[in-house]
């Protein structure tokens, strides 16, 4: 009986693990059908803080009145926060903590500067060695200057552009004009592009000590071409082209004008300009650097280059006029006498004799062979010679009026020095005495 | 009937499915995905007050809260007294109130020059940049623009005050031997000693020349009186001695190790030198070379200032000297130190070159050497002297030495 029981148990046991298997085998295996779906319920906490808008932050009122001290901090971003709490704007905040950052770090120069030790007894390296140090140091107080700058004003700023954009005045007025192809707002970003840049090829500079070695050369490079980057970004394309052939136009063509004898018109110039911006590299010339970068036989080159373009461009006479205008006896000659009508054949005959004169002087000048006495002479027969084939060229009212405006300049040119004049009167004095 | 062979088996079965149901249940959180099992994500949110983390506290005192506007204004006057008024610093105000008058007398010029913008082209063709405004209406403008704005300074100032310049006066080296107190009455002494002289300048200026000079040394030598008496004789001396050329000259040398004390004995020694022996004066000053007894002369002097100066420093200190003197070794100096090899690779360069340069005059001086083969010979000095020189320079200077120091290897075979 008891082994029927037994038996039982089992069977049915066999029953359980047999279904058990079976359910099991088929969720494994079988098809999927919605129902046998997992449903995972996740609940997740979002935090809401009760914050106010990020900015401005909302102001916590005091009882007590305002005093510009609630305002100050040692430090300059809690002061910049607090500012632009109140409502500064943010040119008006720039025009406190500029100045006030620049007062900071002129101090710390100072600082650097205020040894008392006695260091005239030194030798040049030992003096060289102690002005790379300072020069580091200044650097390095420079750039700490700037990142908190920007860090403070979120952009590279430079207080020393800053006060010369508004020193009052002529300069101001020309730079004005120079760049009054934009905006007040872009021409102050390229002048603190190119003050800062300026500054940091300055400095690259001042570590070489004169000696460049190619990775220098390199670096310069790349400074030159971050300058015109950055204001690649500040300014449209055709403001750039502006931009360069304005820039060009100052370097070394003052006499490409009327007032120097030399006719072209507005659009003739710019074209003039192109062709200059075009033989040289006008970034690097505005950053004072194109003598290092580039060697002497390149810059001949462009030179070159530049003035057969130039030449080909005006054609020949206007070309000579070109060459002629360079020379200051020649503006002097035609400023003083070009409202009295006097013919251009005139003018260059009489050019060329005062050229000629100079050249003649020099020569006598020079003449070791030639006593002082001797050289006094014969510089007094050029004088007369010279001033006679003026008045003939130029007339009487043209000769007049360039005498009065250069008559002392003709006289001097044309005479002694006046330092070994008076070594004369010093030497006869001596022997006067004696 | 004998049930217990079936029980067993039964058993053994059980066992078997149990072993079955413990592998399947195993494998089963294995992949649910593979199982065909969805899992859908019921995201439920709950919003909870919590704290806030605050930004930074910004405090502004004033009921209601103070804002800037309370202080600015377009009255550069009342702009500010209102800046004074909430405790603005008067040197802060000073920076604010110079910014804004100067950035709107800026921007007035921008207006008048706006014609000149226009024309650019045209106005530079006429005249150069510098020159473009004068005579002009503009300029004319512009000026008055200026004094509107100095004017406009000058109110402000009333009210802030001027700014206090700390300008300390610049170190003089020449004086670092002086105590600073009399460094500072010095200074003093020479402001007032030049406040005098253009005092002077300006009493003497219609006076006759004769007069003036009598007045002017008068003048000078009180001045002069004056300064001595502020100087001990030892001090005094030391000025002297800072003073003159022996001085810049020792102070000039580079690559020359050297301490105070031995580089103020060295100006020392020159200057007796030259007291000793003064330097000869040729009979014709315009022609000296053509004078052979004042170039004997000089021979001689020079043999006993070397002779001197070998006795005081030795051959090799001497050599150093002389070498620290030479502007060719400066740069060769400098060279060394930007490329971080030893000065002495400086004094290897200089003596390459010496030696090339020596070799090219022996060979020029050599009359019976036909022209053709003193071109080769000459050539052939340029040619091993330039690859000595670039092994011994290095390739990460050598481009540097033939722009800053190499002109000299050009000339060689010339």
């Amino acid at each position: 009986m008891r082994a029927v029981l037994a038996l039982v148990l089992s069977l049915a046991l066999s029953g359980a693990l047999l279904a058990m298997n079976y359910a099991l085998f088929r969720e494994r295996t079988g098809p999927t059908s919605p129902s046998a779906e997992r449903k995972v319920t996740v609940t997740t906490k979002r935090v809401v803080r009760n914050t106010p808008p990020a900015t401005p932050p909302a102001p916590v009122t005091n009882a007590a009145p305002f005093h510009w001290r609630a305002l100050e901090s040692a430090d300059y971003a809690v002061y910049a926060a607090n500012l632009r709490a109140v409502g500064c704007p943010e040119l008006t905040l720039r025009d406190i903590l500029l100045p006030d950052i620049e007062k900071l770090y002129d101090e710390r120069v100072k600082n650097l500067e205020d040894s008392t030790e006695d260091t005239f007894w030194e030798t040049a390296d030992q003096r060289d060695a102690r002005q790379r140090l300072r020069e580091a140091k200044l650097r390095a107080l420079e750039l700490e200057k700037r990142a908190l700058v920007q860090r403070l004003l979120g952009t590279e700023m430079s207080y020393e552009a800053l006060t010369e954009l508004r020193s009052a005045g002529f300069a101001s007025a020309l730079t004005e004009i120079l760049l009054g192809f934009t905006d007040t707002a872009k021409s102050d970003q390229l002048i603190m592009v190119f003050t800062l840049r300026e500054a940091d090829a300055k400095a690259q500079l001042a570590v070489t000590e004169g000696i460049l070695l190619d990775e220098d050369i390199t670096q310069l490079h790349a400074l030159r071409d971050r300058m015109e980057s950055d204001m690649a970004r500040v300014l449209a394309p055709h403001e750039m082209e502006e931009l360069r052939l304005r820039v060009s136009v100052l370097e070394g063509m003052n006499h490409l004008n009327r007032r120097s004898g030399v006719n072209v018109s507005g659009a003739e110039l710019r074209e003039i300009a192109r062709l200059r911006a075009d033989t040289r590299d006008v970034f690097a010339k505005m950053m004072n650097i194109d003598d290092e970068i580039y060697s002497e036989e390149l810059r001949a080159k462009g030179d070159a280059a530049f003035q057969e373009l130039l030449r080909r461009y005006v054609g020949p006479e206007r070309f000579a006029d070109v060459e002629r205008g360079k020379d200051y006896l020649f503006r002097n000659l035609f400023q003083s006498t070009e409202k009295l009508g006097v013919a251009k054949d005139a003018l260059v005959q009489a050019y060329e004799a005062r050229r000629a004169a100079d050249s003649q002087a020099q020569q006598i000048r020079s003449d070791q062979q030639l006593s002082n006495e001797e050289q006094a002479l014969l510089l007094a027969a050029l004088r007369a010679q010279t001033t006679q084939a003026l008045a003939r060229s130029l007339g009487p009212v043209g000769f007049d009026a360039y005498l009065k405006q250069h008559g002392k300049q003709l006289t001097n040119s044309l005479s002694m020095p006046v330092t070994r004049q008076r070594l004369e009167v010093q030497r006869t004095d001596v022997i006067t005495v004696k | 009937m004998n049930l217990r062979p079936i029980i067993l088996g039964t058993v053994a079965a059980n066992l078997a499915l149990v072993s079955a149901l413990l592998w399947q249940t195993a494998r089963a959180p294995d992949s649910p995905l593979r199982a065909g099992v969805m899992v859908r994500t019921n995201v439920v949110t709950e919003f909870v007050d919590e704290p806030a983390t605050r930004p930074p506290e910004v405090k502004v005192p004033g009921s209601p809260p103070f804002h800037w506007s309370k202080v600015e204004s377009t009255n550069y006057l009342a702009y500010a007294t209102n800046l004074l008024a909430i405790g603005c610093p008067n040197e802060t105000a000073r920076d604010i109130l110079g910014a804004r008058v100067a950035d709107d007398v800026r921007a007035q010029m921008r207006e008048l020059v706006k014609p000149f913008n226009a024309r650019f082209w045209e106005a530079m063709a006429d005249e150069k940049l510098e020159k473009l405004l004068e005579g002009t209406p503009t300029e004319k403008a512009g000026e008055e623009l200026k004094k509107e704005g100095e004017r406009i300074q000058a109110e402000l100032q009333a009210v802030l005050g001027k700014e206090t310049k700390s300008d300390k006066p610049g170190r003089n080296e020449q004086l670092g031997h002086l105590p600073q107190d009399k460094q500072t009455e010095l200074t003093t002494l020479n402001g007032r000693h030049a406040k005098e002289r253009d005092t002077l300048t300006r009493e003497v200026a219609k006076a006759p020349p004769a007069e003036r000079a009598a007045k002017q040394k008068e003048l000078r030598d009180r001045q002069g009186t004056e300064r001595r008496a502020l100087f001990t004789d030892a001090e005094w001396n030391e000025a002297e001695l800072r003073r003159s050329p022996y001085a810049a000259r020792v102070r000039a040398l580079r690559g020359f190790t050297a301490t105070p004390d031995e580089l103020k004995s060295l100006a020392r020694m020159a200057g007796d030198f030259d007291s000793a022996y003064p330097r000869p004066t040729p009979r014709d000053p315009k022609r000296p070379d053509e004078d052979p007894d004042h170039k004997a002369k000089l021979e001689e002097r020079e043999a006993q200032r070397k002779a001197q100066s070998i006795a005081r420093l030795g051959e090799a200190g001497f050599a150093a000297f002389e070498r620290g003197s030479d502007p060719r070794f400066h740069t060769l100096l400098k060279l060394a130190r930007r490329l971080d090899v030893q000065p002495a690779s400086a004094t290897q360069w200089l003596e390459i070159q010496t030696a090339a340069q020596e070799q090219v005059r022996l060979t020029r001086q050599i009359a019976a050497l036909p022209d053709d083969a003193r071109t080769v010979a000459l050539l052939a000095i340029r040619v091993e002297t330039e690859r000595t020189l670039q092994a011994a320079v290095g390739p990460r200077g050598w481009s540097a030495y033939q722009r800053l120091a190499g002109d000299w290897l050009k000339q060689l075979d010339k």
